[in-house]
């Protein structure tokens, strides 16, 4: 399954990890967003099916709301990406969960396919690895 | 009064964050005790605002402030000590006062300053009566007005200690998180770092996956013993046997259940050992998957650990893997690092087994090498 995916991470060298981990898996990436506003404008622009968002960006701790906001008012299918999961203990309504940095191209892969399918209504599919599932 | 000295005062009030607060058993204490051994059915903490004069704790009286200018205990601070106004209403600084001539009617005033340990006036601790006293206070009166008063300035004092420290703390938790946070940024750019690097030579890809996964094992060990880490873990350590199954997470079967079974004791682990724990671990359950029992979808590793007097015995034994011939010929790096791990950095013994039926390593630690402080029970 392919899919355009925006990463949302303000270390440009672990985004660009990212970036090409994502393409030798067959997807396309939208965009990098080190902040916000670029992200959203990035979302405006392109159909977004999947962003990974990391929680501390370049305009300070604004990846959890941000987060939330795609995912309900853009419906994109939102994956945190974070070092520091104590700092999303609750969850989010509407994003997929939770993947604990750093990680590797299996978690990746596993998470990434597991928020695709699950937006195309699939249901009662296993938790990929080192992922916390939001409800 | 000189402005400036004022704005210290008021400064150095400020600093109690004391003003406004709600009634506090040990101020109220104290002024009821005053009013008694005064025999006054007033007694006031009156604090001194930049134009009001508030009262942390009151008996006698339902209100709790007054405007400056009107207060008697302003007066008081042109005294070095007790200043006792026996009839207010013959005293021409108090005659046309409205708390004189109104509500409540006061004719007797005894107040002792209260006085910080740079020698600013803070306040006043005094009792007041309805009725003149022309012989004010007796000497007993007089001592208990001034013990007590130091007693309220030692009050204020503490809890101004203790806001600092509390203030102190969240700034120590504060750094605490930006630290372990930086640390983990850095573990995710060295990572991405190796695994750009080595898109350039595919040669590479095996080495640099091995060692991004080893580094990925450090940055969780050094995650989980953080003391910025879930609900301020203690100090002390954390449960080894909780940070192995969060390791081990991504070996499980198709049903969730773990592969890796961890029994026995547990242990607490902290920061100093969290590199030898998670590189020893983590090359132990990779070799599995390449080699062992991990290696077979039937294979199974059985983790036993134990107190033994004052040593910490773990043993990790291979089930269900392809079947053994003896001792392998030649040992990787990884297996160095295992060594390395066990009795270079936490003094232990390491033994390996090639059973048949599978590998048997036994990890034999001293009983405080995990963790500098107290062992944890299990």
């Amino acid at each position: 399954m392919t899919a355009r995916i925006l990463i949302v991470e303000d270390e440009a060298l672990v985004a660009l990890e990212l970036r090409f981990e994502l393409e030798s898996l067959g997807h396309d990436v939208s965009g990098i967003a080190a902040d916000a506003s670029a992200a959203r404008s990035v979302v405006a622009s392109d159909d977004v099916d999947l962003a990974l968002v990391d929680l501390n960006l370049a305009d300070g701790p604004t990846g959890l709301d941000l987060g939330r906001e795609l995912a309900r008012e853009c419906g994109v299918a939102v994956v945190y990406l974070t070092g520091n999961p104590d700092l999303l203990r609750d969850e989010v309504a509407g994003a997929v969960g939770v993947l604990c940095k750093p990680v590797d191209e299996q978690m990746i892969r596993a998470a990434v396919d597991y928020a695709l399918r699950r937006r195309t209504g699939e249901r009662g599919l296993p938790a990929p690895p080192a992922m916390r599932l939001f409800a | 009064m000189a402005n400036e000295p004022e704005a210290v005062r008021l400064a150095a009030l400020e600093a109690y964050g004391i003003l406004d607060t709600p009634e506090e058993k040990g101020f109220e204490e104290i002024v009821q005790l005053i009013a008694r051994i005064c025999d006054t059915p007033i007694g006031l903490v009156a604090l001194i605002d930049r134009d009001r004069q508030w009262f942390k704790a009151k008996v006698g009286i339902d209100i709790s402030e007054i405007s400056r200018p009107v207060s008697f205990c302003e007066h008081g601070f042109d005294q070095s000590g007790l200043f006792v106004v026996p009839d207010a209403a013959c005293d021409p600084r108090f005659a046309d006062n409205p708390l004189v001539t109104g509500e409540p009617g006061v004719r007797f005033y005894a107040g002792m300053p209260l006085v910080n340990a740079d020698g600013l006036r803070l306040g006043t601790l005094c009792a007041l009566d309805v009725a003149p006293r022309p012989d004010g206070l007796d000497d007993k009166q007089a001592l208990a007005l001034q013990v007590l008063a130091g007693q309220v300035m030692a009050q204020l004092e503490l809890r101004k200690a203790l806001r600092e420290r509390s203030r102190t703390e969240r700034d120590q938790r504060l750094l605490s998180q930006e630290l372990s946070h930086r640390i983990k940024n850095i573990f995710a750019v060295v990572s991405a770092l190796i695994s750009l690097s080595a898109r350039q030579h595919p040669e590479a890809r095996p080495f640099a996956d091995g060692l991004r996964t080893r580094l990925g094992a450090l940055a969780r060990a050094h995650e989980f013993v953080s003391p910025a880490s879930v609900g301020g873990r203690p100090a002390s350590g954390v449960s080894l046997h909780a940070f192995l199954g969060e390791l081990f997470g991504a070996y499980v079967m198709s049903d969730g259940s773990p592969r890796i079974v961890i029994e026995g004791d547990d242990a607490s682990f902290d920061d100093q050992a969290a590199t030898p724990v998670a590189l020893l671990f983590h090359e132990l359950a990779t070799n599995a998957a390449k080699y062992g029992a991990l290696s077979r979808d039937e294979g199974r590793v059985r983790l036993a650990s134990a107190r033994q007097d004052d040593r910490y015995v773990m043993v990790w034994e291979e089930r269900n893997g392809p079947l053994l011939a003896g001792d392998p010929m030649r040992q990787g790096f990884g297996s160095g690092l295992v060594t390395l791990s066990v009795e270079g950095q936490l003094g232990g013994r390491l033994s390996r087994e090639w059973l048949r039926e599978g590998l048997r390593v036994t990890v034999d630690l001293p009983g405080a090498a995990l963790s500098r402080g107290p062992a944890m029970t299990t």
